[in-house]
């Protein structure tokens, strides 16, 4: 018979191989910033550890502690940045210059998406973007607190929202 | 009778079961109108994610090795920083085993043994993942234990949870800033922003748990037995809402501030 740790600890690699590369993605996309994604993905993964157990959704507790150590990462630097200059502190994470080694093409794309990502609600972001990872309707309602019944209908109504703000982003004078 | 939404995307999204597809896709095949929507939907569905898609990085490599070699790193960060706190502050035997005393659950935060802002987000649980910018505090219960909110002007919520297995009572504020005091006994939350949405996590196993707004018994729980007018949502969590500017409902009312509670 396995000892408890030994069975966890082979649950925790193999969620770790699973869930990984999705949470990442999901936080690279929601906050523009690969290295911050990259902590916070980190972090949560050291925070399961810590757990020494796993919970009954680990890809929904993944996403929920990482969503948490986002929004606290971007809390804090939003004060920081309000100490030090009134007018930066309105700024967010995602409102950051995109990398330099991208090329200007693709800049501004990315640019126009982000925008226009940024033109939606929390909600309706993180839908399209756990979406985008492949997330289920049941790990996406266990995130996000929703429904489970109603995210196919809020899904679809993020998506129109979308297209609706990068055409308007599209028309918008440069 | 066409298609709805719902159906739409979980058809593209395969969230339906077996036995749940096949009426819909009969309909399909005899409904020229839902088809198109269907294709409409799937056109929409990969132009919007194709963009989203280009934002993405490739992912940094990261290995299980290195994640339990970060954990070494933070335990021990902790613990010398749990070890200077209690060095300054002199902490006595007593105070730490108080009934209320908030210090075992701070030390062992500091010490890596609780995690109560990850608990706060655990779904199974129910509790709303949210951040906890306002704090938080983890709190031995005790035989007896009053836990005081004042209210927030602009109102707010106070979802309540039981914790299987758990020892301390958590309080958190998801949204908003607070104050919390801890005293034997009672713990009071003073918020200070205009709203606030608190999670109070009870130990199942508490003796004697009661929560008071503004005064007001809002919620009890007696050994097994609870005791509150709010409402549960489908997760089982209680849904204690704070009214604006302290006004209340008449007692009754499903809206968690009922009547006095003995």
């Amino acid at each position: 018979m396995k000892r408890p740790d030994s069975v966890f600890q082979e649950a925790f690699e193999r969620t770790f191989e699973e869930q990984y590369p999705r949470i990442f993605g999901f936080l690279d996309r929601l906050s523009g910033e690969t290295e911050l994604a990259a902590d916070i993905s980190q972090e949560t993964f050291v925070k399961l550890l810590r757990r020494g157990s796993m919970p009954e959704s680990p890809s929904a507790w993944l996403l929920t502690v990482g969503l948490n150590l986002y929004r606290n990462a971007t809390a804090k630097r939003s004060r920081r940045a309000s100490l030090l200059s009134p007018s930066t502190a309105r700024g967010s994470v995602s409102e950051r210059e995109p990398a330099p080694d991208v090329s200007a093409e693709l800049s501004e794309a990315r640019e126009r998406v982000r925008a226009t990502l940024a033109r939606l609600d929390d909600r309706d972001q993180r839908l399209l973007l756990l979406r985008v990872e492949g997330f289920s309707y049941r790990e996406m309602a266990g995130a996000l607190h929703l429904n489970e019944a109603s995210v196919g209908t809020l899904l679809a109504r993020a998506k129109q929202a979308f297209r609706a703000a990068y055409e308007e982003a599209g028309d918008a004078p440069r | 009778m066409h298609l709805d939404e719902e159906t739409i995307q979980r058809l593209l999204h395969g969230e339906l079961s077996p036995e749940m597809v096949r009426a819909p896709e009969e309909h399909l095949n005899a409904c020229p109108t839902c088809s198109s929507l269907v294709e409409d939907a799937r056109r929409e569905e990969e132009e919007v994610f194709g963009l989203l898609a280009g934002l993405g990085h490739p992912v940094p490599p990261l290995t299980v090795a290195g994640i339990q070699a970060r954990q070494v790193r933070t335990r021990a960060s902790r613990f010398r920083w749990a070890a200077g706190i209690i060095a300054a502050l002199g902490i006595s035997t007593a105070a730490y085993a108080s009934p209320g005393s908030p210090l075992p659950a701070w030390i062992d935060e500091l010490l890596g043994r609780s995690e109560p802002e990850e608990e706060a987000g655990t779904p199974s649980t129910g509790q709303p993942g949210r951040e906890s910018p306002g704090g938080g505090i983890a709190v031995a219960p005790g035989a007896n234990f009053t836990v005081h909110f004042g209210s927030p002007k602009e109102g707010g919520t106070i979802t309540v949870t039981l914790e299987e297995g758990s020892s301390e009572l958590q309080v958190e504020a998801a949204v908003g800033q607070a104050t919390f005091i801890s005293d034997v006994g009672s713990l009071r939350v003073e918020p200070e922003g205009p709203t606030a949405e608190f999670l109070v996590k009870i130990p199942s196993n508490a003796p004697s748990v009661i929560i008071q707004l503004d005064g007001e018994t809002v919620f009890s729980r007696q050994g097994e037995e609870t005791t509150t007018d709010a409402l549960q949502d489908d997760l089982g969590r209680w849904l204690i809402g704070i009214p604006v500017d302290g006004s209340r409902h008449p007692p009754g009312e499903p809206n968690g501030l009922g009547g006095q509670l003995s």
